[in-house]
């Protein structure tokens, strides 16, 4: 792609505003500020926040390019994930929002299982975090090394230093902050590549025939299994990740932390029919982008006048680099919370300089496996595959205020976790990983079932409605009891 | 006007105005936080 100076120069102001405000921002000074940015996080700035973590590669690029070759299909699909963001917002997020001593769903975890099951999710939630902020390590260095013509190793490093540089500084706080300024310039950025587009269209008429035929096709020639498989993908697969959770914990209230969510689910139904329509435009105006996966940034080339095109580069950026800050932090404060009782019994100070020192670390680690590992990346992103069927089920069991015990959290991870291990590493789902999420769903539900017949055996019967912890695990805060408001 | 002309200009001209607001809030949201004395330090 050709790049006028003026899309250079703002690309390039792009990247050094953020690494300035990264070195002249002043550090937070404590944990909570960090982690939770300090629980003071409104409605509008959860909504922003919340859209920009979850506006990846996948859901803007990787979309547009299914739309150019399947019609609307796969929209279908991804308002899946509405659906989900919208029913978490209604039941589950201000729930969350109640433990209001929790920094991470670990967090949450131990005071509804136990100190075994903060451990545990805290490896699937660093794993998880890792593992993707690698994937998006090299997904940004790839933009800017494409755009820009910079080496992929340097482009790699400036990407994810720069994140790096005011997540270690400003925490959540500023990931935050930052991430509704990059949501701002994502969707004006990608309005006017729409827009653009749209203004070279003779005929509508063509387009709505051509889409329609697309998406029947692509209906006919996918059976039932796979259909189901991914609905349930994408219903379960990102259910309450640990940064998506992260913003439920930081809300300045229950109802922003409702609010944020529901918006945020109504919100992404506009932006996939956004870019299922850019990508499905992009058939008149681009017929041959050569790269299909390249589809959406073939069409801003081919209607973006110079200085839009560099904001449009900018707009990339950001949807990598929001994700990935994102994902930075969350891996940072799960570290530091949930896989070591000596570090979070520490104090606050701490905690704040062992999260930090994670922060860099981490983002070291997703350089050099971007560059020089990528075989360990697929292992992290195991956690992924295993995230719907260990930590969900007891996470939102117990939050619902269902009964609980030590046994029952413990159990239905582990189980759930061997089952879906097994069948991925058996390769029984075949191509269709959503079996051994249901799978493993089944397995996780076994195992809670079976830690509740332990409780009634050892006489730790459970109470419906309240949780029960076991003699020996610390609380996070003081026993909450479901129903109460606790700010 | 068909579905998909419909679609994309409408949600564009939405998406320009929410993130003019998104830019205003989360640049006051960052000043506040980081360079104001609204900090509670």
């Amino acid at each position: 792609m050709k790049l006028s100076y003026l899309d250079i120069v703002v690309i390039a102001s792009y990247f050094v505003a953020l690494a300035l405000f990264g070195v002249l921002v002043r550090r937070g000074h404590r944990f909570d500020d960090y982690s939770v940015a300090r629980r003071t996080v409104p409605t509008f700035i959860v909504l922003t926040s919340l859209s920009a973590t979850y506006i990846g590669p996948g859901f803007s690029l990787g979309l547009a390019a299914k739309a150019f070759n399947t019609g609307f299909f796969f929209v279908l699909f991804f308002l899946f994930f509405s659906l989900q963001t919208i029913v978490v917002g209604a039941w589950i997020a201000p729930r969350l929002r109640r433990f209001a001593k929790a920094y991470t769903l670990g967090d949450v975890m131990r005071e509804l299982y136990g100190n075994e099951a903060q451990w545990l999710t805290g490896v699937i939630s660093v794993g998880l975090c890792v593992g993707f902020t690698a994937v998006l390590a090299r997904a940004g260095g790839v933009v800017l090394s494409q755009a820009t013509g910079v080496q992929l190793p340097l482009a790699i490093l400036i990407a994810t230093g720069v994140a790096v540089t005011y997540t270690y500084t400003g925490g959540l706080k500023s990931v935050v902050g930052v991430e509704s300024v990059q949501f701002g310039i994502i969707i004006i950025a990608s309005s006017t590549v729409l827009i653009a587009s749209a203004l070279r269209v003779r005929s509508f008429a063509g387009i709505d025939r051509d889409a329609l035929s697309l998406t029947i096709n692509a209906w006919r020639s996918n059976s039932v299994l796979s259909i189901l498989g991914l609905a349930l993908s994408f219903l379960l697969g990102e259910t309450l990740i640990p940064p998506y959770a992260n913003r439920a914990l930081a809300a300045q209230s229950e109802n922003a932390s409702r609010k944020g969510f529901i918006l945020a689910g109504l919100f992404s139904i506009m932006w996939f029919a956004m870019m299922a329509v850019a990508g499905v435009i992009a058939r008149v105006v681009v017929p041959a982008p050569g790269d299909i996966e390249g589809v959406l940034v073939a069409l801003a080339g081919a209607v973006l006048p110079s200085g839009l095109l560099g904001l449009f580069l900018v707009a990339l950026a950001a949807i990598v680099m929001s994700t990935q800050e994102a994902l930075l932090n969350s891996a940072a404060v799960c570290l530091t919370r949930d896989l070591s009782s000596k570090i979070r019994a520490r104090n606050e100070d701490s905690q704040l300089v062992i999260a930090r020192l994670a922060t860099l670390v981490f983002g070291v680690l997703a350089v050099w496996m971007a560059l020089r590992a990528p075989g360990i990346i697929d292992g992290l992103l195991i956690c992924y595959s295993l995230w719907a069927s260990t930590v969900l089920p007891p996470l939102v069991w117990g939050v619902i205020g269902l009964p609980t015990t030590r046994w029952s959290g413990v159990l239905s991870v582990l189980l759930g976790g061997a089952v879906t291990g097994y069948c991925l590493t058996a390769k029984l789902a075949g191509r269709n990983p959503a079996i051994a999420v249901l799978a493993g769903l089944t397995g996780s539900a076994v195992g809670g079932l079976i830690g509740f017949v332990i409780a009634r055996f050892t006489q730790n019967v459970a109470v419906s409605g309240k949780q029960l912890l076991p003699a020996d695990s610390e609380p996070v805060s003081d026993p909450i009891s479901y129903g109460e408001h606790h700010q | 006007m068909s579905v998909i002309e419909i679609i994309a200009y409408l949600s564009s001209i939405l998406c320009v105005v929410l993130g003019c607001g998104a830019i205003v809030a989360g640049a006051r949201y960052i000043r506040s936080g980081f360079f104001g004395d609204n900090t509670g330090e």
